[in-house]
């Protein structure tokens, strides 16, 4: 019985002893554990990635972290690619909803590169903006996304939380109309015709231009055009009835830009024709034909071979890696993933998606491929350069730099 | 036994309160230096946090008190600079534009700039972006009063209709005669303050906000807060008044988890700006380390525990065993067996204390033993001393040998339990000794049969008194010189002591035991004693008989005498003298013959008288 009695005790006092250990031993483990400092950190890429323009932004991003070493500064960094397309190949709420959960939820997720489209910005933008999550656009060029002064309610409704955190490097569309005008000035213009096509891009780009002429003292006729409802038989007659010296389309090539040019060249009106980014598509090419030799175009972007070393060594680059040659779109992506990069390597905390936020909000002075810039309080590059474009020969042909004031 | 055992339970108390009450002491010290030393972190650290936060709001109520003086000072050097136009009405349109947009190129924050004339007309409009479509009156407007009043106005903080935090800045434009000729209506977008707030961070997790003149939340985290009106007060509760008049005070902040809260003012409104950090973050360094130190209190407090446990069971149930050892040895219970778990120098000293126990049993029971033995001794001798007293009693107070004789037997048989004795004395021939008082049946039988030894004879009293020395048989088997007495089957030890008087043994003193080695030297140094005092009043007695038998022959002849002298004649003589001899003699027959020796032998027979006849 006494043998069995301290036989128990004995055992008790290893099992207070043995208890004790393992608490210390549990709290110093306990203590030691949850850390992810050696997590990669992901930017997430959301592109149109079914259609070509977005394949290569992919490409241009993924250029552009292999350059870098797959690092921001010292940190390790990965792609999360998202597709802003769905399945049936549009982009929907839902779509953008899905990939905004993505990256929320993914706590190494501290940037996002995109969108590709102002539609899908629009419906990203005050999602990741709840989250503080900061996004680096390489192409949507609506300026409402930014800028007040055009659509009610824009851009006040992409910031929920009033903090910016929408950035792009393609310059806006509203600069596009100013310089656009700008350029008709320089070109000898006094009286232009302004046509738009009822679509927002298109009033909103010639508005602005007509906001501009007006301001540097052109005058303007303006009408708008529905692609549906107008004959543009009739418009290209009213226009020339009016002797304008340039004529302004504020539209896509997709909303009556083509048809309006034949129209025009059809009855025998040789007045200049300008356009916007929206119509430097091959649509125009293909549709106008002949008609569209001579066009002016704006464009938002300069050539390669105007970007001096550092566009020279990207193309090089591309071209080494993919074996062709690269879009402009994919020259924005290539420096917006480099912004996002420098940012992350600058912020004070890489895994505080607000201190990464807050990074990119204070890049200035970026060696861009089409020069030094940096991002102003609404978002948008500082120094935003154009290009001008006359189609010859068939063919888009750099003409020009366009001032933008 | 029951307060025994509880003296026992307070000794042992004490003994662990000594033990233990150091170690519990020095826990308990080194929990409470702890304890006040992570309070004093707490407090410190908390009047630390206090202090950066209170920086913190400072900064950013500086900088967006400057953000708006500049904004507004802009706003006044275009309103000075238009001071030149004498009449906006009549003004040339590019100047006035070229005035409005100077004013949008030198502050972003400038949305919108509107001209208008004291009737509230719309002069020129100016906006960053866009075209505003339509001039028309702000004659209405709540800053046209101050206008008109050459006062200047700064408005509420309101969502434009571009969803963007704005607020109305007018400036009443003065001519040159100092005449209020119109105003400039500014549009200030006041995303800036929000991207302050957003961008402020107060250590990890720490924020700040801005509450306005009305105490309502003007700038958090989302814009729709400027619509909802809420106040401080709604949000934290009746630390707002405290926290807007400059105080620090912990709360439940505005996110709605606890935290430490001070403000700052601004200048430029009657703005304040509030710095909160959760309380978690501020104490994180304090919560770690507490952690740490409530690791150490709660290994303190468990080896603490372990520690007295096991000095408990180990040292202080031990000592209390071996305690319990020792009294149940001081109360003679010798047959301890402490069983003591363990091999170390308890367990030691509890093998040495159960062998020194079982010594100790051994010693005194061997001791008992002895005590027992004295005792019985010193009892014997005591009654020895007693019987030989009463022996000396009875010798000295009697002159009656044979009561003396009888006395003494009986006695040394009945105090000293014995068998037999009995009591001798040499006739006067000293051929015999005869038995002259025993006891028991055996000795009434033997004084009944006139029994007696020889002197010198095959028998211990021959012997003793033949050779007047004591003779002693403890194992009667073995004594060569005994008679071995039929009366007496049952004596195993026998003892004869001389009666010795002047020097000459008067008989022996036979005593005889059923025991073997029954006596010792002690006994029959008592024994010769009385023996010798009997031997004493024996010869005193006899000396007393003698005595008294000359004093009568004397008296007997002095009578004898007395009554031959009043005789007168032979024959009388002869007469009285026959008479009186055989009187005092006791005799049956009295003669007196006169002759010869020869002729008195041969006339023998016929001078024999017949009894009671006197012959002469």
């Amino acid at each position: 019985m006494s043998g069995t009695r301290r036989s128990t005790m004995n055992k008790l006092d290893v099992s207070l002893g043995l208890g004790l250990v393992v608490m210390m031993i549990t709290a110093t483990w306990a203590a030691g554990c949850g850390s992810t400092d050696n997590q990669p950190l992901k930017i997430a890429v959301v592109l149109p990635l079914q259609i070509t323009p977005g394949t290569e932004m992919l490409n241009a991003a993924q250029l552009a972290l292999e350059e870098a070493g797959n690092k921001a500064g010292p940190y390790q960094v990965e792609l999360l690619a998202l597709d802003e397309f769905d399945e049936s190949g549009s982009y929907t709420e839902e779509k953008a909803r899905a990939n905004a959960q993505t990256i929320v939820n993914d706590p190494d997720v501290v940037a996002c590169l995109g969108p590709g489209f102002t539609a899908v910005a629009k419906m990203l933008t005050p999602l990741l903006n709840e989250a503080g999550i900061v996004m680096v656009a390489p192409s949507p060029t609506w300026p409402g996304l930014t800028k007040p002064g055009f659509v009610p309610g824009e851009p006040g409704i992409y910031y929920p939380t009033g903090r910016r955190n929408f950035f792009r490097v393609i310059p806006t569309d509203d600069l596009q109309g100013a310089v656009g005008a700008l350029w008709a000035r320089e070109l000898g213009a006094d009286l232009v015709y302004v046509v738009d096509d009822g679509q927002p891009y298109g009033q909103g780009v010639a508005g602005l231009f007509v906001e501009k002429a007006r301001e540097i003292g052109l005058e303007v006729i303006v009408e708008s055009a529905d692609i549906k409802t107008t004959d543009y038989n009739e418009l290209a007659m009213r226009i020339a009835q009016t002797q304008p010296d340039l004529i302004y389309f504020g539209g896509s090539a997709t909303f009556g830009g083509p048809q309006l040019i034949l129209a025009l060249r059809n009855h025998g009106i040789p007045i200049p024709f300008m356009g916007p980014e929206g119509m430097m598509t091959s649509e125009v090419l293909d549709q106008a034909g002949a008609a569209a030799e001579g066009i002016y175009l704006t464009f938002g972007i300069v050539p390669f071979d105007q970007m001096g070393s550092r566009g020279a060594a990207f193309v090089e680059d591309y071209r080494a890696k993919y074996g062709e040659e690269p879009s402009a779109h994919a020259a924005l992506t290539y420096d917006a993933m480099r912004v996002i990069l420098d940012a992350i390597s600058r912020a004070e905390d890489r895994r505080d998606r607000a201190a990464v936020l807050r990074a990119v909000a204070e890049t200035h002075s970026f060696p861009g491929l089409s020069g030094d810039w940096g991002f102003d309080t609404n978002g948008d590059i500082t120094t935003p350069v154009f290009s001008g474009y006359v189609v010859q020969d068939g063919e888009f042909v750099f003409k020009t730099i366009l001032p933008t004031k | 036994m029951n307060e025994m055992n509880e003296t026992r339970q307070r000794r042992r108390g004490r003994l662990r309160l000594n033990i233990l009450g150091p170690i519990i002491f020095l826990t308990a010290v080194t929990i409470l230096a702890l304890t006040f030393v992570l309070v004093n972190q707490f407090l410190n650290l908390r009047d630390v946090a206090a202090q950066s936060q209170r920086e913190t709001a400072r900064r950013v109520a500086t900088r967006l008190d400057a953000f708006l003086e500049e904004t507004d000072l802009n706003v006044k050097a275009t309103a000075d600079g238009l001071a030149q136009v004498s009449d906006l009405a009549t003004a040339t349109e590019p100047s006035l534009v070229f005035a409005l947009r100077r004013l949008l190129n030198r502050n972003v924050a400038v949305f919108e700039v509107t001209l208008v004339t004291p009737t509230g007309r719309e002069v020129a409009t100016l906006r960053r972006f866009g075209t505003k479509q339509t001039l028309g009156s702000e004659a209405s407007q709540p800053w046209m009063e101050s206008i008109r009043q050459g006062q200047p106005y700064r408005g509420p903080v309101t969502l434009s209709e571009y969803q963007l935090p704005v607020m109305i800045i007018a400036q009443p434009v003065l001519g040159p005669e100092g005449k209020e000729i119109g105003g400039l209506v500014v549009q200030v977008d006041l995303t800036t303050m929000w991207t302050v707030i957003a961008d402020t961070r107060i250590g990890e997790s720490g924020y700040a906000y801005i509450v306005d003149e009305s105490g309502y939340l003007l700038v958090y985290q989302r814009l729709s807060d400027l619509s909802q009106r809420l106040t401080l007060a709604e949000l934290i509760g009746s630390d707002a008044d405290a926290i807007l008049r400059g105080k620090s005070a912990t709360y439940r902040g505005v996110n709605g988890v606890p935290v430490i809260g001070v403000s700052a003012p601004m200048s430029y409104k009657a703005w304040t700006v509030v710095a909160e950090v959760p309380r978690s973050e501020v104490y994180a360094s304090v919560y770690h380390s507490s952690w740490l130190v409530g690791s150490a209190l709660m290994a303190s407090i468990a080896a603490m525990v372990l520690a007295v446990v096991i000095v408990d069971r180990r040292v202080i149930r031990r000592l209390g065993k071996l305690q319990t050892g020792v009294e149940m040895l001081a109360s003679r219970q010798f047959g301890v067996q402490l069983q003591l778990p363990g091999n170390d120098e308890l367990n030691t000293l509890a093998v040495a204390f159960e062998r020194m126990a079982g010594q100790l049993q051994e010693l005194y029971a061997e001791l008992e033993h002895k005590v027992a033995d004295r005792t019985r001794q010193l009892e014997r001798r005591t009654v020895q001393l007693e019987t030989a007293a009463e022996v000396s009693r009875a010798a000295s107070s009697t002159l009656n040998t044979e009561r003396l004789l009888s006395q003494t037997v009986e006695l040394i048989a009945d105090r000293f339990n014995l068998y037999y004795v009995g009591l001798f004395l040499v006739d006067e021939g000293g051929e015999w000794a005869v038995l002259q008082a025993a006891t028991g049946e055996a000795g009434r039988q033997m004084m009944v049969q006139g029994h007696r030894l020889r002197v010198g004879g095959v028998s211990m009293v021959g012997w003793c008194t033949a050779n007047a020395q004591a003779r002693v048989a403890l194992d009667v088997g073995e004594e060569a010189v005994r008679f071995d007495n039929p009366l007496l089957p049952d004596t195993h030890s026998e003892m004869a002591l001389p009666l010795i008087s002047r020097g000459r043994a008067l008989g022996a003193l036979d005593v005889q035991s059923t025991k073997e080695a029954a006596f010792d030297e002690a006994d029959i140094a008592v024994m010769q004693t009385m023996a010798d005092q009997v031997a004493n009043a024996i010869e005193n007695a006899r000396l007393f008989e003698e005595t008294q038998r000359l004093a009568q022959r004397e008296q007997t002849i002095s009578h004898i005498t007395s009554k031959l002298r009043s005789a007168f004649n032979l024959e009388t003589i002869l007469q009285t003298t026959v008479q009186e001899l055989g009187q005092a003699l006791g005799a049956s027959k009295a003669i007196v013959c006169l002759g010869t020796e020869t002729t008195l032998l041969s006339h023998q027979d016929e001078a024999e008288p017949g009894d009671g006849e006197v012959k002469v």
